[in-house]
């Protein structure tokens, strides 16, 4: 009997099993990721749509801190508030939901995120009156205000991700 | 020529009794995936994967004098640990209210008394500094544990902690006067 007859079960073994390690160590992550949502990129001044909702951002802006106490904009110093607005216009089948918001940065190469404010008016930070700061989705249209506070210098490099369901959409804000 | 008896004898028993030295040094599962406990003292600033935590003072006290939302005084029948903190998450939003306080074996979780917006939630983001007090609420006789003179804070930040790093502040309980009342104020963003 030669060495090949003698240790084919072996062999075949051998053959069957590495590639199906291989398999559930690389392909099935793989697979994991592949059936995951990503982050939809969106251009400057672009539109999206989501759950049958049109998203625009239409503007936003940096507001760095002088301060807290009088003579200051109660902003604390080294810090900045950013303030965004979206157009939020029903499309086409508008799905009652709500949505997220949070403003992200990957600025040297490290991952930071920042939530919404939940009292802008404790930075002295006005809502405008016909804004909501809530992302509600019942079939009207509104304008979305969200503001964050963050440390001086993020919004340069931020972006703002909305999510809607299960779609994330990151905005670039807006540079004059 | 084979190798005589006695040394493969002797080949297998080492290859035992070194198969049982790693046994029993090797860590359980718990040991594998603990996490990392970067420590400091009062004063120090101790930073973890996700937050950078200093510990101004720790005082003893049996009412807090809570100073915001009408709450009033909040009185225990042990004692009140009072922890001035400030605290930066580095990356995203933390959420603390998994921190505790370990005297010898004895874990003590932070206590939920204080009103929102309280120091256990770090709820703008990275890099903003907020200073305020965490609390926790202890038997007296817990002060007079072998231990109490160092209890460590432990600044959980994430349900779960394996593998992760959760900054320690080792304090002494010892020797601390109990106030009668101690002011607690909202927590508020520092200028960074």
């Amino acid at each position: 009997m030669s060495w090949l007859r003698r240790n084919l079960a072996a062999l075949l073994m051998i053959v069957l099993a590495i590639p199906a390690l291989a398999f559930v160590l690389v392909g099935v992550p793989l697979l994991d990721d592949a059936g995951r949502p990503g982050i939809v990129t969106v251009k400057q001044g672009k539109t999206i749509e989501a759950s049958g909702y049109s998203f625009t951002l239409t503007a936003s802006q940096e507001f760095p801190g002088t301060g807290t106490g009088p003579g200051t904009n109660s902003i604390p110093l080294g810090t900045s508030l950013v303030g965004a607005i979206f157009d939020v216009e029903p499309a086409t089948k508008p799905i009652d939901g709500s949505c997220d918001t949070e403003l992200t940065s990957r600025a040297g190469g490290v991952d930071r995120a920042w939530s919404t404010v939940s009292s802008p008016r404790d930075f002295d930070y006005e809502v405008g009156d016909a804004r909501s700061t809530n992302c509600l989705l019942d079939g009207e249209a509104f304008e979305l205000e969200t503001v964050f506070l963050t440390p001086a210098g993020t919004y340069d490099h931020a972006t703002i991700d909305v999510t809607v369901g299960a779609e994330t959409f990151r905005f670039p804000l807006v540079h004059e | 020529m084979s190798a005589p008896r006695w040394v493969i004898g002797a080949a297998i028993f080492a290859a035992l009794a070194g198969s049982a030295v790693v046994v029993a040094a090797a860590p359980d599962n718990d040991g594998i995936t603990a996490p990392f406990f970067p420590k400091g003292a009062v004063g120090d600033t101790v930073s973890g994967r996700n937050l950078t935590a200093t510990v101004g003072s720790v005082e003893l006290t049996e009412y807090l004098n809570i100073k915001y939302n009408d709450v009033g005084d909040t009185s225990t029948d042990g004692v009140w640990v009072v922890v001035d903190t400030v605290l930066t998450a580095r990356l995203d939003t933390v959420i603390l209210s998994t921190a505790e306080l370990w005297i010898d074996d004895v874990r003590y979780r932070v206590s939920d008394i204080l009103p929102a917006p309280t120091s256990l939630q770090l709820s703008y983001g990275a890099g903003i500094a907020q200073r305020g007090s965490l609390v926790f609420e202890v038997p007296r006789d817990a002060l007079k544990a072998p231990g109490a003179t160092q209890a460590s804070i432990v600044l959980y930040n994430t349900g779960d902690a394996r593998l992760d790093s959760v900054p320690v502040i080792v304090v002494d309980l010892t020797g601390l006067d109990i106030s009668a009342r101690h002011r607690i104020d909202e927590r508020a963003v520092v200028d960074q």
